[in-house]
């Protein structure tokens, strides 16, 4: 039953080498993405969620580099790989669709021509065969008459409709994973909603596996299977997101699910995380989390392993049981 | 004694309550006056010699003292233009603004201002929104000093205590704004608002820029100073989560024009319009898992070239011949409660 | 002291959890202006070109100090030393480092005078260009509608003309003269700072800030010079240097075709033209060191002026 996950990232550690010192932008990120299932990836602003991204895909530039850890796709292993071959790789099995999509359309070039490009570098089809795919996929991600649109340049369309093709872009050559950073975070909330629901459903269809980076917990709610919630350069908390959101054992996930305005407690003050992120350049040992945690003690000054039970896994000594929270 | 006596004990059941704003169909248009070239090529090619927006298109609203209203809608709908017309940064095209009974325009503008100060604006950008070479005391203390509520040699003591009022340390007093967060510059932009002593503020968007757990903070900020300073809101989101956490009452809007309106419970419950029921169907919710079903159709249409009749009926499922040719007016559906769709008139 | 508060809550504090843990960490204690200096210094080629500039600007101010001879002095002057090569002394026993010129001038003296004038021309025509310009600029972003459209016209006019066409013309309607060289210069030059300061400034008048200020009604003219015109000032200091290096370039022309400062008062682009009928029979010092003097001048201007735009610009930043 439980097949092989297309992606697995175990203990993986990014670090810049900046001027200011060295910056730990991973600290031991581990998590693995399985066929056709949506992984969402959340935290806040600078807690490391697309230098991830950038990572799996060997994206980093200097003064950053993979200090340690492993990226396997499918099996093969990529850190480590040369440029050209993670280059193949890139196009063909990893896709990756940003929160601007002009980052990957090219403004000077019809969205046909850039489409029937990305496929014919990747297989060796015509032309023809390449715009009639590129038009169906078109279609699939429901932009209006296809046909008409491939002669059309970017800035033609509005933003929805390009993170569109963006999006069609990216499930063009069959790619066993595609990671979206923020993809629908500068969207209207119809639009996103239109897109969050062809996505799911491509992914589905194709069994595509996909990691969408979000600082918005109700939408991988409402879209992933499974949840990865960072803090600081460490994945705190993972699994299925019922579990995670139902039931969270982080304190840290706790507070953030707590933070989110609910319509069951309409006009009550939100629950609020104290304080802020550490400093990514002089990490304090132990659970970065601590200084803001009201759960922290002595023991914390010690790095947390990872606990895991059945399908999901978290970071702390003292993590929140249900026990305790029905008491209280 | 007796004098005392004449005067209604202010019992709620009793006094009327007047709306401390009132809107009659303001409208906002932008017009873009195109060069002597642009007019050329324009008119050689058909289109309009100058381009005008609606960006807001006959808004009227009545908002009641210590109500929040929340303002909802997608982007370029005017919600920051209608902002700003309440907050008098800019003077509405047409159309009346009636602030505690008194209209704007028949005021003599000395009146009119010292009025005009009483609504304040709090904005989105953490960055924009502070002038980056001022200090602290010069960025929360001009306006005050400005307009005599307080003179030179206490100004660094008010406008600590203005800090202390947002939650912020007075001994910032004298940084700039870029040495805050995003969350302490929010709460700048809040106390320099506040400093002016408002009844009123307009907030656009103001915690849209900041992280969960930051933005948590500053709504409790705002609902707390509502309930000390007795303020009045117009709450600007698009973010439905934190309009229905917070308002009284919501309004709808769709490319410059109100669609709905009620109290946020009734809303929520039994929306009326297609476009809010399509709206609030398609918001993401932590309780919410597995998108299953497409919101709304279709793309939003642009300001420039707004559909005719009711804007929404390219994408609405319920679209009528009449809802392309006619413009649906806000009706009084239920008590509280007006919604622009045809489809209230019966069938 | 008693501070009197719109409203008793506000005396006591809101208790905001975690209040105190939420300061900024390490922030710089400075000012905006510091910051830019601190990345000016990033550069050594600029820091260099700033050094040279300085010592530029000092050697010109305190020129009779520093000088062994007055050259406007005709006492001091004896045409027996006329065009005497580098290094030759005089009948008095003073050393000619540079040589001397046609007149018997010690060069090096005539240069640090000569550098007074091009310098002293230079800033005080850039200073009210600059004044004009601001004026024009800002008035034109804040007011716009018609305002704004007769003065940016009247901007465009100006710029479409060759700068150097404009002040030959000036120079030879006006005469000769200090005063009327600096007026010529003004003229051609007030256009930049007046487009360059209402560009920046019409994109600070969009900001929310700008806004917030209109909607505290602090006023018009606090809004434009309190808060508008400091934002929008550091493009033009990016202009300044550069205009200011084209001025004394433009000054140096006009003096070399013999349009410019009177021959009493040389300044570089006169020694040039002085020295440019010596050029062919060997005694090249005349002219190649007051030509040197210029384009170590103007060359260490725009150096100064390219990091100045990159520390205010950030798009140009690597
Ligand atoms: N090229 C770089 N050089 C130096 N530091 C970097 C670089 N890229 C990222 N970082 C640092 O790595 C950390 C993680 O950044 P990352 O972009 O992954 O955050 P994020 O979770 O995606 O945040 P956001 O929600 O703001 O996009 C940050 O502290 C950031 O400053
Ligand atoms: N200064 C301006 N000049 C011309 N058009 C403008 C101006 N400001 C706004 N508009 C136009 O008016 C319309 C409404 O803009 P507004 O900023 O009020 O929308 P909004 O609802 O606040 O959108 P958002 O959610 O993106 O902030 C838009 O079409 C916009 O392009
Ligand atoms: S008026 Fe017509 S088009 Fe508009 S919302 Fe109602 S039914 Fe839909
Ligand atoms: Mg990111
Ligand atoms: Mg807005």
């Amino acid at each position: 039953m439980t097949a092989e996950p297309v992606l697995t990232v175990d203990n993986l550690q990014t670090h810049f080498f900046t001027r200011a010192g060295v910056l730990k932008a991973l600290n031991g990120v581990s998590f693995s993405v399985e066929a056709g299932r949506i992984l969402g990836m959340v935290g806040e602003s600078g807690s490391g969620k697309s230098v991830t991204g950038f990572s799996i895909l060997g994206l980093i530039d200097p003064p950053g580099r993979i200090v340690g850890g492993s990226v396997r796709l499918k099996g093969q292993e990529l850190v480590g790989l040369p440029w050209a071959e993670l280059r193949r790789i890139r196009g063909a099995k990893i896709a990756m669709i940003f929160q601007d999509p002009m980052m990957t359309l090219n403004p000077v070039l019809t969205i046909g021509t850039q489409m029937a490009e990305a496929i014919q570098s990747h297989e060796p089809v015509s032309r023809e065969t390449a715009l009639a795919r590129a038009r169906d996929a078109l279609g699939l991600v429901g932009i209006p008459s296809p046909e008409e649109r491939l002669a059309a340049y970017p800035h033609q369309f509005s933003g929805g409709m390009r993170q569109r093709v963006a999006i069609a872009t990216a499930f063009l050559n069959h790619p066993d994973l595609i990671i979206a950073d923020e993809p629908t975070t500068a969207l209207d909330v119809t639009i996103q909603g239109q897109i969050l629901y062809e996505t799911q459903r491509l992914c589905r269809e194709r069994g595509t596996a996909m990691i969408w980076i979000s600082h918005d917990l109700s939408v991988v709610a409402g879209l992933a299977d499974e949840i990865c919630v960072m803090y600081a350069g460490c994945i705190v908390e993972r699994g299925s997101v019922d579990a995670v959101i139902d039931d969270p054992r982080h304190p840290y996930t706790r507070g953030l699910i707590a933070s989110v305005p609910s319509r069951n407690r309409r006009h009550q003050r939100l629950a609020q995380i104290p304080g802020m992120i550490p400093s990514l350049l002089e990490l304090p040992p132990g659970c970065p989390f601590r200084n803001r945690c009201e759960l922290a003690d002595g023991a914390c000054a010690e790095p947390p392993f990872e606990t895991r039970e059945g399908g999901r896994a978290w970071r702390c000594i003292h993590p929140v049981s249900l026990r305790a929270r029905a008491i209280a | 004694m007796t004098a005392l006596a004449a005067v209604p004990a202010p019992d709620e059941g009793l006094v009327v309550k007047s709306p401390l704003l009132e809107l009659f169909d303001v409208t906002k248009i932008y017009a873009e006056k195109p060069d002597f070239v642009g007019r050329m090529v324009r008119s050689l090619s058909g289109k309009p010699v100058v381009q005008a927006v609606h960006a807001v298109d006959g808004v009227s609203l009545r908002i009641e003292p210590g109500e929040l209203v929340g303002l909802v809608g997608e982007s370029g709908c005017g919600k920051s233009t209608l902002g700003r017309v309440v907050a008098g940064i800019h003077k509405p095209t047409s159309g009346d603004i009636v602030y505690r009974g008194a209209n704007l325009e028949n005021l003599e503008p000395a009146k009119r201002r010292a009025v005009r100060r009483k609504a304040q604006m709090v904005f989105q950008d953490p960055f924009a929104s502070l002038n980056p070479r001022m200090t602290v005391l010069d960025l929360v203390g001009q306006a005050p000093r400005v307009h005599g509520l307080v003179n030179a040699a206490d100004a660094p003591d008010y406008v600590a205590s203005m800090l202390r009022l947002v939650g912020l340390d007075p001994a910032y007093i004298h940084r700039y704004p870029h040495q805050f967060s995003g969350g302490q510059r929010q709460r700048l932009g809040i106390a320099r608002a506040l400093a002016v002593n408002p009844e009123f503020l307009v907030c656009d968007e103001p915690v849209a820029a900041l992280d969960v757990s930051i933005q948590a903070q500053v709504i409790n900020l705002f609902m707390d100073l509502r309930e000390r300073l007795n303020l009045t809101y117009l709450f600007i989101s698009h973010d439905m989560g934190v309009i229905e956490h917070l308002s009284d009452r919501i309004v709808i809007m769709y490319l410059g024009r109100v669609l709905e309106s009620a109290p946020t419970e009734t809303l929520f419950a039994r929306a009326n319009h297609p476009y809010t029921r399509g709206l609030l169907e398609g918001v993401p919710r932590l309780d919410r898992r597995r998108v299953s079903f497409m919101p709304i159709k279709g793309e939003l249409p642009s300001p420039l070239d707004p559909p005719t009749g009711c804007h929404f009926h390219p994408r609405c499922p319920h679209a009528t011949e009449r809802c392309r040719v006619e413009r649906p007016v806000l009706r009084q559906i239920a008590p509280d409660h007006v919604s622009a769709c045809h489809l209230n008139d019966g069938s | 002291m008693r501070v009197t508060l719109p409203f008793k809550a506000a005396a006591a504090p809101i208790a905001i959890e975690g209040e105190g843990e939420a300061r900024p960490e390490r922030v710089p204690r400075s000012s905006p202006w510091r910051l830019m200096l601190r990345e000016f210094y990033e550069s050594p080629v600029a820091v260099g070109a700033l050094a040279v500039l300085v010592v530029l600007i000092l050697a010109a101010v305190f020129a009779p100090w520093l000088t062994p001879q007055n050259p406007y002095d005709l006492r001091s002057i004896d045409l027996l030393d006329a065009l005497l090569p580098p290094g030759e002394t005089s009948m008095d026993g003073m050393v000619f480092h540079l040589g001397t010129d046609g007149q018997g001038r010690d060069m090096l003296s005539a240069m640090v005078y000569g550098l007074r004038v091009s310098i002293g021309v230079g800033v005080i025509s850039c200073l009210i260009a600059l004044v004009v310009g601001i004026s024009v600029g800002l008035a034109a972003a804040f007011f716009g509608g018609w305002v704004e459209t007769l003065l940016m016209r009247l901007v465009d006019l100006q710029l479409s003309m060759p700068s150097i066409l404009v002040a030959l013309m000036l120079v030879a309607i006006l005469g000769q003269g200090v005063d009327k060289v600096v007026l010529a210069l003004v003229i051609v030059q007030w256009a930049y700072f007046a487009r360059t300061l209402r560009g920046s400034a019409m994109v600070e008048r969009n900001k929310e800030y700008v806004e917030a200020a209109i909607g505290l009604d602090v006023g018009r003219l606090r809004v434009m010079f309190t808060h508008m015109l400091p934002n929008a000032l550091p493009p033009l200091i990016v202009v300044a240097s550069v205009q200011l290096a084209s001025a004394i370039a433009l000054e140096a022309t006009l003096s070399f075709l013999g349009l410019g400062v009177p021959v009493t008062e040389p300044s570089l682009g006169m020694l040039i033209a002085n020295g440019f009928q010596y050029l062919l029979s060997g005694r090249y010092w005349i002219s190649v060191y007051p030509g040197l003097l210029l384009l170590v001048l103007i060359a260490s201007l725009n150096l100064v002026g390219d990091q100045l735009r990159d520390v205010i610009n950030p798009r140009n930043r690597r």
